[in-house]
């Protein structure tokens, strides 16, 4: 082989060589900035749809914070918190159900439906606990079990 | 006579140097942009924690329930700094009995999170007890 072809050679490689390099760099730094950009994007949908069920049920407690109106009880899914509206005359319930949290308004006396209820917003899970006049909110949020929790004290 | 065709290797590795650098800057903007989530994330957990410490040391009946539902041992005259441990912040708690003629007791509540020496959330107010109960 010639000198001059040989040189000519080894450049010819070494540049396919930092070009290969180079596409794979690249490759992963869009795959990590893809990956970085849907971490993010998640966390922040199911942050906020935590926060959405934690603030819709904080301002349904405070809206109907009348005397033995707001109770948690047990239903068929699970902790459900119970408000008592005109009276008594109907109830809302608003409860957890297959990955979401659900609102049904219902007559006295009668057991909340998934058919009847307004979904509020998705959620990996949701669980609330009564201790007195204050009433524990758990909104878990994500794959990774994240939860948000918080207490809002009934006033009458 | 020389060949002008194509780019040298000099002029790659340049080339590709310059683009590695703005690769570099991408990269640290990423980690820039989970760092800024993970704060935002952990500035949103503090508040609600602040906001329900309040909630629970304004709404029970007595401070020393009210810190007994907190898992914290209440001091003797119920004022003092308290602290509460959270997974990625700490909850601090100043109570003080403010001076006055009142029938009962009236407490000044001071309440922070912070992490790591910056303050991520905090809530100043105050209770009134008619009867102290503690």
């Amino acid at each position: 082989m010639h000198p001059r072809s040989k040189v000519f050679a080894i450049e010819s490689i070494t540049v396919m060589l930092v070009m290969i390099i180079f596409a794979l760099v690249t490759f992963l730094v869009i795959n990590g900035g893809s990956s970085a950009y849907n971490t993010i994007i998640d966390d922040k949908l199911n942050t906020e749809n935590a926060r959405v069920a934690y603030s819709y049920i904080n301002m349904k407690i405070r809206q109907n914070d009348a005397a033995g109106c707001i109770d948690v009880v047990e239903t068929a899914f699970g902790d459900t918190l119970k408000i008592d509206i005109e009276d008594g005359e109907y109830c809302t319930y608003i409860f957890f159900s297959d990955g979401a949290l659900y609102e049904c308004v219902t007559s006295a006396g009668m057991p909340p439906a998934v058919s009847a209820a307004n979904k509020i917003t998705a959620l990996s899970g949701f669980s609330l606990q009564r201790s007195g006049n204050l009433i524990s909110i758990s909104c878990i949020c994500g794959k990774d079990g994240k939860t948000m929790e918080g207490t809002v004290g009934l006033r009458t | 006579m020389k060949n002008n065709k194509g780019f040298t290797l000099v002029e790659v590795i340049i080339a590709i140097a310059a683009l590695g650098v703005i690769c570099a800057v991408l990269l640290k903007l990423f980690v820039l942009a989970g760092d800024t989530n993970k704060h935002a994330g952990n500035m949103q957990e503090a508040q609600l924690a602040v906001t329900s410490v309040t909630e629970v040391l304004t709404s029970e009946d007595s401070m020393q329930e009210a810190l007994d539902y907190l898992g914290l041992d209440a001091k003797d005259d119920i004022a003092g700094s308290y602290t509460l441990q959270k997974d990625s912040f700490t909850v601090g708690i100043d109570i003080m009995k403010k001076d006055g003629s009142y029938p009962g007791t009236l407490y000044s509540l001071d309440i922070r999170a912070h992490s790591g020496g910056n303050e991520l959330a905090a809530i100043s107010t105050a209770r009134y007890v008619k009867e102290d109960a503690s």
